[in-house]
């Protein structure tokens, strides 16, 4: 008996993807409009160039692998949106070019296409930069909105010397860091869209956002800053609650959650880089297939072993 | 039983002719391998005191100093040179430290057989770039180096670019060297 | 001529339709540990190239006196030798190839390539044929190295053999002479390579029929 597992809708087809990548797509907007506005053009450079360079990477892949080519579906244009929200706004428009084309071909298309990537092609690709120009990938300044023309090159608020920002500035994104992540208000404005329109559930971003929080106050730093900082909220909303790319029943997904919580706490408290959401989910992705197997749904009728 | 004689004696009779050939290789590369060292290292003290002309090891050292040798030039000392292991980022780093009789430091190298910095990040402390940043500075014990990200003071070294563990390490290593250095040049003045 | 025929198959089996790399997926360790600049590659090929000539061509002149029972033990020492030797020769004579090589060099005696080739290759065949396929193998292994390094080198530090290419505009890509580049340009290589064979023996189908 060889049975798979999938969770709802059970009927495949192409304008459910297509509906659902035009959902993430609207629930990014915000968060876009918030970056550009506030690090000026060059945000705006990054993205149009990573979400082109994603859309055109796919489309010659599956024309020259002879697969139906599926550009229409937009699942390569929200993966080129997300990795260019987590460029910092400095990037040069070469890298995000790079890096939409590796998370498409290598990370993407190379294990099977849509639903068959085992990391999040997005998050897989800003790992690779990070290694491959770790200076520009940790060069973050104040958003030039409110610093005039000249940006200046600073720590983000993680790191013991970064400024030690308000509440405020954190939630509306007066703050340096990546395009994407340091707006909080619009990803809030994201979240509830993608709830009302029942894409994501709400429990993997609270439960990562509590366990960071919890965890951060154990450990003695404040959980309110905690959670405004850096990328978790982004990465919660956006990155853990990839569908291909997380457990596929309620009680995996806490798992999964839980594990991304901790392990961004951890790499932040002991480890050398000051933010740990990137390693964190990328590092449940891998750890989702072994908890599908694990946590799989009791079938009707079976009896329970310990009654 | 004669079997296992048999057995024996052939893996002894290949043990046999491959320890010979062995002696025999040995024999003949023992002596550029010596040499090979000698000037290695050498070339290594040159690198950070490059008017030296011969090195003299110097045995009575502190603890946590790998070596000491003292430049020579003409016969007068003209400086020392100090070795040190600090550990880095990745691994243990060597840092070795020139410095003149008047205190001005001529030359720093950074490597050893165990340095193992990221490629790139911590790696880049070996460059020139970083190193010749120490290059005719003054060791002040009372405010040794220190490697920061925006160099303000005179005693801050600016740091490779995201390397900020691995500079700091080198850094450390420097200070201790050179206060090492600065209790000989003291003696040998009096 | 009919020998010679042979020996060129014998050759070229190592070097391309067993290439001990791409086809055989043997001696990763090495394979993923020094491939950071051609130079290094060229180096740990040619290395292992001496050390599979000579315990090749050695373990086929003793495969009738060595007996079955102890030819582990034996292949291991003849290599073990071999691996000795051009450690302690190029120590001497090319000290700045053996500081890159490192701990490697000492390892090629456990690299799979060799023994497997004693084992499955020079006990059973002549000296010559052996010290051939020693050297189809060697190359083979060479040219792997070689191509995965200058791929790692090129776009992980700008240079090729240590000369500069991108001239000095030219960012690198570290990640590629970090061990996750070493992976990915094995991978890639591979798939690329099992594409092609693919494709030629399709071709080969269809002539034949």
């Amino acid at each position: 008996m060889n049975l798979t597992i999938s969770t709802a809708p059970h009927i495949r087809c192409k304008d459910s993807v297509k509906m659902i990548m035009r959902d993430v797509l609207i629930a990014l907007l915000p968060t876009t409009a918030a970056g550009i506005y506030l690090f000026g053009l060059n945000s705006a450079l990054i993205v149009a160039v990573s979400v082109a360079s994603a859309v055109l990477a796919e489309f010659v892949w599956q024309k020259l692998a002879k697969r139906p080519v599926r550009v229409k579906d937009l699942s390569a244009a929200v993966t080129g949106l997300i990795f260019a929200l987590n460029l910092p706004p400095t990037a040069p428009w070469w890298m995000a070019m790079i890096g939409s084309a590796f998370a498409i071909i290598v990370v993407k298309q190379l294990f099977g296409g849509i639903g068959d990537n085992f990391l999040n092609p997005a998050l897989a690709a800003r790992a690779l930069l990070l290694a491959s120009w770790p200076a520009r990938m940790t060069q973050f300044v104040l958003p030039t909105y409110f610093s005039g023309a000249d940006a200046v090159s600073s720590a983000t608020v993680l790191s013991e010397s970064g400024l030690q920002a308000r509440y405020l500035d954190m939630f509306l994104g007066r703050i340096p860091g990546t395009i994407g992540e340091v707006c909080k208000v619009a990803i809030l404005i994201g979240f509830a869209y993608l709830l009302i329109r029942r894409v994501i559930s709400w429990q993997v971003p609270v439960i990562i956002l509590a366990v960071v929080a919890l965890l951060s106050w154990i450990f003695g730093s404040d959980p309110l800053t905690a959670i405004l900082s850096g990328g978790v909220m982004f990465g919660a909303v956006f990155m853990a609650t990839d569908y291909t790319t997380s457990p596929m029943t309620a009680k995996g997904q806490i798992i999964f959650a839980v594990g991304i919580g901790v392990i961004i706490v951890l790499i932040r408290k002991f480890g050398s880089y000051p933010e740990g959401v990137t390693y964190a989910i990328l590092f449940m992705n891998i750890v989702t297939p072994l908890i599908d197997k694990y946590v799989a749904p009791r079938l009707y009728g079976e009896v329970k072993k310990h009654a | 039983m004669r079997k296992t004689w048999t057995l024996v004696w052939k893996l002894l009779l290949i043990a046999a002719v491959a320890g010979v050939a062995l002696a025999v290789t040995n024999q003949i590369t023992k002596g550029p391998i010596e040499e090979g060292k000698i000037a290695a290292a050498n070339e290594a003290r040159r690198g950070v005191m490059p008017e030296a002309e011969e090195f003299e090891e110097i045995t009575d050292i502190p603890e946590g100093i790998d070596s000491v040798y003292a430049a020579k030039k003409g016969g007068e000392v003209i400086g020392y040179t100090a070795q040190v292991t600090v550990n880095g980022y990745g691994g243990k780093i060597e840092v070795t430290v020139g410095m003149s009789v008047d205190g001005m430091i001529t030359g720093i190298s950074v490597g050893g057989s165990e340095f193992s910095e990221t490629p790139g990040l911590g790696e880049k402390t070996k460059s020139i770039e970083f190193r010749s940043r120490f290059l005719g500075l003054k060791f002040d014990p009372e405010n040794p180096f220190k490697a920061e990200k925006t160099p303000q003071k005179e005693n801050e070294i600016q740091a490779v670019t995201s390397a900020t563990i691995s500079s700091q390490a080198v850094t450390d290593g420097v200070d201790t060297a050179c206060g090492c250095i600065m209790e000989f040049i003291a003696e040998g003045g009096e | 001529m009919n020998s010679k025929t042979k020996m060129s198959s014998v050759f070229l089996n190592g070097v391309l339709t067993e290439n001990p790399t791409f086809r055989l997926v043997l001696g990763m360790c090495p394979t993923m540990a020094v491939t950071t600049a051609a130079i290094n590659g060229i180096g740990m090929g040619l290395a292992a190239t001496f050390v599979l000539i000579g315990s090749n061509t050695v373990i086929s002149i003793l495969r009738k006196f060595v007996p079955d029972e102890v030819r582990i033990p034996a292949f291991v020492l003849i290599i073990c030798t071999f691996v000795t030797m051009v450690q302690m020769l190029l120590q001497a004579f090319v000290p700045s190839l053996y500081e890159s090589l490192g701990m490697f060099i000492p390892l090629i005696v456990v690299n799979c390539i060799i023994l497997a080739r004693a084992e499955a290759f020079a006990s059973k065949n002549g000296v010559l044929a052996s010290a051939v396929d020693g050297a189809g193998m060697g190359i083979g292994f060479t040219l792997a190295l070689t191509l995965i390094a200058g791929i790692r080198e090129l776009i992980g530090a700008g240079t090729i053999f240590g000369a500069s290419v991108f001239g000095g505009g030219y960012e690198p890509m570290l990640v590629m002479i970090l061990p996750t580049g070493g992976f990915l340009t094995l991978g890639i290589l591979m798939g690329i390579i099992n594409a092609l064979a693919q494709r030629t023996e399709k071709k080969r189908i269809k002539k034949e029929a």
